[in-house]
């Protein structure tokens, strides 16, 4: 009696060992084999292909630019022209600028990730980069960049999925919002009693920010036509 | 002996059991968290970013490569200029422009203040006016007024008192919020049941989108300057 108790729960145990056995070997090999690495590995190698190609595109723009803004500036009266388009340009975020400003880095609280936290997630939401645009905006900001993305009219600071995403590129913490502008009107202007910097150091989030004497910004790298709009005459 | 011998059978098949179940635990944890569908979304959504971006590159290589070549004669050269220069403008949100769109309607909680309420909670506020232009721009807008006051890259939203101030410039409710973009997408992304405008009717706000065959959008009407910011050359 006592023996046949002990094979029945052997038997019991040995099936349960098989299923896993089965799962766990299913699960290992759906991963490995449809998904990772060489999807990633795939994609990884395209995304810096593309990048790369960017990068050169946006070079000889550049250069091209300043091939036809030399020509330009060889006739008065185009000169005056291209000076203007200079400026329009600049100020909204079409052209590379440099300055003082200040430099604001927000990081999230130290602690280290929970199991079911996800790494790419952020604490740092979506209005907290918002507003804190915004701010710097108010407090008198010339141009503005957000991991590196330059704010145009048309830059939107979004989620997309877990990620944050602004002209549509997805950034990750921690956060570097640059401004350029006077460094002290922009620090003083943050820094108020009771204003949106102070609150935010109650969240967990580690804000930091510094005067900076010489801040360099790029051009936004997308598209600015129009497709609906049309120039009113 | 025997019972003896089954008792460490099943001993050892727990031992088994146990490191397994913790293996297959942590494979699939690891694979869940790090990698597994974001990374290859995330990728994915990147690279159509970048590409976009190369897009818009090339199309300005052609472009500026017209242009110089244009700059032979003179009058073409000057002509290229103003047009250029009309675009950037219209852009960047200095000109009037025109076209299909959507427009947003918002007004203050009409209900009567009963004792113990907040004032506050029936108003719109900074925040609210902030994410609704962010959600117009995330879903394509081409360009932005609230209140005849365009968006610019550097447009703050801020409250001051009882009102908000855009540019600048005081504004009170009703706030009209005009975007120019696909009228259709426009409403579709704003309308969504977990969007921002759904959420602001849900406290009360009173909130209303039309579309619209032709709208048209002022252009800003400050001055256009950048005294700490140079440009890159």
């Amino acid at each position: 009696m006592r023996n046949k108790g002990a094979q029945l729960s052997l038997a019991l145990v040995c099936l349960i060992v098989g299923t896993m056995f089965g799962i766990q070997y299913k699960t290992t090999s759906f991963y490995k084999a449809s998904l990772v690495p060489a999807r990633i590995e795939d994609l990884t190698a395209q995304l810096n292909g593309v990048t790369g190609e960017r990068d050169n595109l946006s070079q000889k723009v550049a250069s091209l630019n300043q091939q036809l803004e030399d020509i330009r500036n060889s006739d008065k009266e185009m000169a005056n022209l291209q000076k203007e388009l200079q400026l329009d340009n600049m100020v909204g975020g079409l052209y590379p600028v440099e300055g003082p400003g200040v430099s604001i880095t927000m990081s999230e609280s130290s602690s280290s990730l929970q199991t079911n936290e996800n790494a790419n997630g952020s604490i740092v939401n979506v209005l907290d980069i918002l507003r804190l645009v915004n701010e710097l905006r108010a407090s008198g900001a010339e141009a503005i960049t957000v991991n590196d993305q330059r704010i145009t009219a048309m830059s939107e600071i979004h989620w997309s999925g877990s990620m944050i995403v602004v002209n549509q590129n997805r950034i990750a913490p921690p956060f570097h919002i640059q401004a350029i502008g006077d460094p002290s009107m922009l620090e003083s202007g943050m820094s108020l009693k009771g204003g949106y910097l102070e609150t935010l150091k109650f969240t967990g989030v580690q804000v930091e920010m510094k005067k900076v004497e010489k801040i360099k910004m790029a051009a936004y790298n997308g598209s600015t036509k129009m497709t609906f709009g049309k120039a009113v005459n | 002996m025997r019972s003896k011998g089954a008792q460490v059978s099943i001993a050892l098949v727990c031992v088994i059991l146990g490191v397994m179940l913790s293996v297959q635990f942590k494979t699939t944890g690891y694979y869940r968290a790090t990698l597994v569908p974001e990374r290859t979304e995330d990728l994915a959504a990147q690279i159509t970013t970048v590409k976009k971006e190369k897009e818009a590159m090339e199309q300005k290589v052609a472009s500026l490569e017209e242009q110089i070549k244009n700059t032979k004669n003179n009058a073409q050269a000057r002509a290229d200029l103003q047009k250029e220069l009309q675009g950037t403008k219209v852009s960047v949100g200095l000109l009037p422009v025109e076209g299909p769109g959507v427009k947003i309607t918002l007004s203050d909680n009409p209900k009567a203040l009963e004792p113990g309420e907040d004032p506050n909670d029936l108003l719109i506020h900074e925040d609210n006016l902030l994410m609704v232009v962010n959600d117009l721009k995330a879903a394509g807008a081409e360009a932005i007024s609230i209140n005849d006051q365009r968006i610019t890259a550097m447009s703050e939203i801020r409250c001051a008192g009882t009102m908000i101030v855009v540019n600048q410039v005081r504004i009170g409710p009703p706030f009209v919020l005009l975007a120019i973009g696909n009228p259709d997408v426009l409403e579709n992304s704003m309308t969504q049941k977990s969007g921002n405008l759904s959420a602001m009717q849900f406290m009360g706000i009173q909130a209303s989108i039309e579309k619209s065959e032709k709208l048209r959008i002022p252009g800003f009407k400050g001055t256009v300057r950048m005294d700490y910011g140079k440009a890159v050359k």
